[in-house]
């Protein structure tokens, strides 16, 4: 059972668990809030006391992998959808990697790497959909040594909205062809997946710092629900007829509330731990680490 | 269909791609050092070779000038003259060693001059002048002034026999001759 890594600004979500059957069999998951943040910047922190409190919990959590997969949820890793014309890998390659560079400015210090959310349907169709992440050369080498000192060595690393809309398609959460928005309500962000027809259209971000006043995060959220609303009339002509609400579940009530009010849409909470062999709420925040398994 | 993103992967390859890079660089680099080498010797060499090249075509040049030629020409011809004027020269300090030495007659001339002469051959007269003997001499038969030559030339302290034949004479029944000697320096 693989044991992954949901990698946050001050946390750690620790999960092992694998899917069977459209269940998935969870044994382990829990959080580790750190004593402080992992990322200075581009730059992984990674002192004594930092990697002591990692281990001991781990320890005290039973997880003694050697192997692990990290999914990157932090600012540090740069992530958007592209539509590219369909050609051989290296060439896309290349294209997807000088988009994100042209998109971000990135400089050669980055790596790019991208997995296809939406290939040709026909042969008359040349173009496909990507997801493309970009992060720091050093902040890879920055998380290996990290969890070298752990005694763990890194298999892949995946980013959290590529294995957020794989979690979603696993569990097949779009059911209606009507536009569909899901927020991904957790701690410490906001992150909203636009649907229409079933298909993957766009994603935002909004992250939420510790000092930010409650008042304020309202405001962004549903001002970023708004703007969605907008692209969408503008995209297809129909308004977001759903939103469906995951992520920390403390979050939920508020977040209902709010988009009820501001928006005139009543949200709904999918009964995911129908689909869990576990009965804890803790895991709707999970859904990153669920899209790996 | 690429499913997956692994930015792991990307970075490890990325890695290895970097290292090969580097030591392609370093080949790279140690290829042209070489070659730069190569290259600056081969330049040298080729530079030397075209200046050498070049001086052997102006020697050449030199040696076929019609001009030179006859100078050197002039110029063997002043050294035989001169290799001539050399054996002049040691002649001259040789017979100048005689004149500067002479100023005595040896005896062993006379002995030698004595025992040269056969039996029956009178020496008439005989002038000593400097290197120079002459002598004149009568004898009843005539192989005797043609011995006497010949014990002569045989002789280690005579350099030359200077003899032109004899006389008969009728009236006295007598042969009668003279030759001149050159004594060598020591006598």
């Amino acid at each position: 059972m693989a044991c992954i890594i949901e990698v946050r600004d001050q946390e750690l979500y620790i999960f092992k668990g694998k899917r069977n059957k459209g269940i998935m069999n969870v044994s382990k998951h829990f959080r580790i809030y750190l004593a402080q943040p992992l990322f200075d910047g581009d730059r992984v922190i990674y002192n004594d006391a930092l990697v002591e409190q990692v281990r001991e919990i781990l320890n005290k959590n039973g997880v003694k992998d050697r192997y692990i997969t990290l999914v990157l949820n932090d600012r540090i890793a740069l992530t958007k959808d592209l539509i590219v014309p369909k050609t051989d890998k290296k060439k896309l390659d290349l294209i997807i990697t000088n988009e994100m560079v042209a998109l971000y400015n990135l400089s050669r210090e980055f790596i790019v790497d991208y997995r296809v959310i939406k290939d040709s349907l026909s042969k008359t169709d040349t173009q496909i959909k990507v997801l493309a992440s970009a992060v720091r050369r050093n902040t890879i080498a920055g998380l290996e040594m990290f969890f070298k000192e752990l005694g763990m060595k890194i298999q892949s690393i995946d980013t959290a909205p590529s294995t957020y809309l794989k979690f979603i398609d696993n569990i097949e959460l779009i059911e209606s062809n009507e536009p569909t928005v899901v927020v991904d309500a957790s701690s410490s962000y906001l992150r909203y997946y636009l649907y229409n027809n079933k298909e993957f259209m766009l994603m935002r971000t909004l992250y939420i710092d510790i000092e930010d006043e409650a008042s304020q995060i309202s405001t962004r959220a549903i001002h970023v629900l708004e703007l969605l609303a907008q692209s969408q009339i503008g995209l297809t002509g129909k308004p977001i007829g759903q939103i469906k609400i995951l992520g920390y579940h403390k979050r939920f009530t508020l977040m209902e509330s709010l988009i009820e009010e501001k928006i005139g849409i009543v949200p709904s909470t999918p009964p995911i731990l129908a689909l869990v062999n576990k009965n804890d709420k803790d895991l709707y925040d999970f859904g990153n680490s669920m899209g790996v398994s | 269909m690429k499913q997956n993103i692994n930015l792991y992967k990307k970075y490890q390859a990325d890695l290895k791609k970097d290292k090969t890079v580097s030591a392609q660089t370093t080949y790279l680099v140690l290829l042209i050092s070489v070659s730069l080498i190569i290259g600056v010797y081969g330049l040298r060499v080729a530079i030397e070779t075209s200046i050498l090249k070049g001086e052997i075509k102006a020697t050449q040049l030199y040696l076929q000038n019609e001009d030179n030629k006859r100078r050197y020409d002039a110029v063997k011809k002043t050294e035989n003259e001169n290799q001539l004027l050399g054996s002049f020269q040691t002649s001259l300090k040789e017979i100048n060693n005689v004149f500067s030495e002479k100023d005595s007659i040896s005896g062993k001339v006379l002995s030698e001059i004595e025992s040269a002469r056969p039996s029956t051959l009178v020496i008439a007269d005989m002038i000593l002048d400097g290197p120079n003997a002459i002598i004149k001499f009568e004898s009843d038969t005539a192989k005797d002034p043609s011995n006497f030559v010949r014990n002569l030339k045989g002789s280690d302290i005579i350099q030359s026999v200077e003899y032109k034949g004899y006389d008969y004479d009728a009236t006295e029944n007598k042969y009668l001759g003279s030759l001149t000697l050159i004594l060598k320096g020591n006598f």
